[in-house]
């Protein structure tokens, strides 16, 4: 999946005639909704490739992201009937979401100040997500114990829509930095496996980055 | 013509909604246990277990109107003893149903007995939740498998009921799910592991079983 990412972004900087516009920017980014009773919280460093091909006059662009998982883990109770055992005990799992985004979209400008436009609107109305959330369970005694309502990995592509702001400074040297704030809905995908309910959710990030923000051929494109 | 289009459409559309009322298997595998699904507290009503290492599970049966697990039917038996006994009763089949001429005859359903109060309630049974029944005879619990022409009862058996907790599925009335484990051995040879259950019930039903 993630070469077809950087495959389609490739094709498209070579088809393009304009000055491409590139933007690249890390951050940090939390879980924007977690499934009542989840343990699985889902932090990641978002780092993002943003191509505004016809540059900042133009409102269009296109968003390559990947999150880099912070991994997470929780506990999970399991039984046994035994009993020369203790009755139960708890099992430490680990979460790790990986994460890649492709988007295309709108940026708008909103307010201009001193023949610059700085504060945009972003809004991703083409929007496909892939999410690949491991579980991974430490050993225990699998031929004594049962864990009870056992999570699961899950892995699934599907669309979701974008919204965000950015703030964006003017460097003397004519590049600039960008101040983003973003916002991502849920997939539209069903969160369980064939019916079975897992104890967590797919991601919905709430990112806080920033970027600097390269335009090339300074003469022409400045607004 | 318009009439007799209209009419097909409704037949289909009520076919269609009729059809979608079946209840899921809910037959999750568990990775460790071939065979046997998953020990879960959601009210699937689904149970599994090894009978000499052969997996067992409810059967599902499909009605004119939709499918379901067989589910599981409590009794409350009087006795002249202190102690009255309850009765826990499901069918079950081979896992693998393909029958193969000189195997074993399956077995049809299995039984669990627990010796109860005289005035043992709703309540008493959601509060059996975390409670293990020892492998031995001093607590009196039972194990009894059926075939077609044979019925056999075990020594002693453990049982543990892991959870009750109130089901979501159930939206009419009061249910909840319990869920537990089970094992046993009958005789010199026939040996019951890794058993799991995890079934619903309404409240309604469970205050007639016991009152």
């Amino acid at each position: 999946m993630r070469y077809c990412f950087i495959l389609v972004t490739f094709v498209l900087a070579i088809c393009c005639h304009s000055q491409p516009n590139f933007t690249l920017a890390t951050g940090f980014s939390i879980n924007g909704y977690k499934k009542k009773g989840s343990d699985a919280t889902f932090n990641h460093i978002p780092v993002s490739l943003q191509w505004s091909p016809f540059g900042f006059k133009n409102i269009f662009l296109v968003k390559l992201d990947y999150f880099i998982p912070f991994q997470t883990s929780a506990f999970d109770q399991a039984y046994t009937a035994n009993t020369n055992l203790p009755s139960e005990i708890q099992v430490q799992k680990t979460y790790r979401a990986n994460m890649y985004n492709l988007s295309a979209g709108a940026r708008i400008p909103v307010h201009r100040y001193k023949d610059n436009y700085n504060f945009y609107v972003d809004a991703l109305l083409g929007f496909v997500s892939h999410q690949n959330i491991k579980v991974r369970y430490d050993d225990y005694d699998k031929g004594n114990y049962e864990i009870l309502n056992q999570d699961f990995s899950l892995r699934k592509t599907s669309i979701s829509l974008s919204i965000g702001a950015v703030y964006k400074y003017t460097l003397p040297n004519r590049d600039h930095l960008l101040f983003m704030f973003h916002l991502q809905s849920p997939l539209l995908a069903s969160d369980n496996i064939h019916g079975y309910d897992l104890s967590y959710t797919f991601v919905t990030p709430l990112q806080l980055m920033f970027g600097y923000n390269l335009v090339y051929n300074k003469k022409i494109s400045i607004k | 013509m318009r009439k007799q289009l209209k009419n097909i459409y409704w037949i289909l559309f009520s076919a269609l909604t009729v059809a979608g009322c079946h209840k899921p298997r809910n037959f999750y595998e568990d990775s460790n246990d071939p065979g046997l699904s998953r020990l879960t507290s959601r009210g699937y009503n689904i149970a599994t277990c090894y009978i000499n290492n052969e997996a067992y599970i409810n059967p599902y049966r499909n009605y004119l109107f939709g499918g379901a697990n067989t589910s599981l039917t409590i009794e409350k038996i009087q006795t002249a003893a202190a102690k009255d006994t309850l009765r826990l009763t499901w069918q079950i089949e081979r896992a693998n149903a393909v029958y193969s001429p000189g195997s074993p005859l399956s077995y049809t359903s299995m039984n669990l007995f627990i010796p109860i109060n005289k005035n043992f309630s709703t309540k008493d049974f959601e509060a059996l939740a975390g409670t293990r029944f020892p492998y031995d005879t001093s607590t009196n619990i039972s194990m009894k498998l059926d075939n077609l022409f044979d019925t056999t009862l075990t020594d002693s058996t453990s049982i543990y009921f892991v959870r009750t907790a109130p089901d979501k599925t159930i939206t009419s009335q009061t249910g909840f799910s319990f869920s537990g484990l089970f094992q046993g051995k009958i005789g010199p040879d026939i040996y019951i592991t890794k058993g799991r259950f995890d079934f619903s019930i309404t409240e309604d039903y469970l205050n007639q079983i016991l009152r």
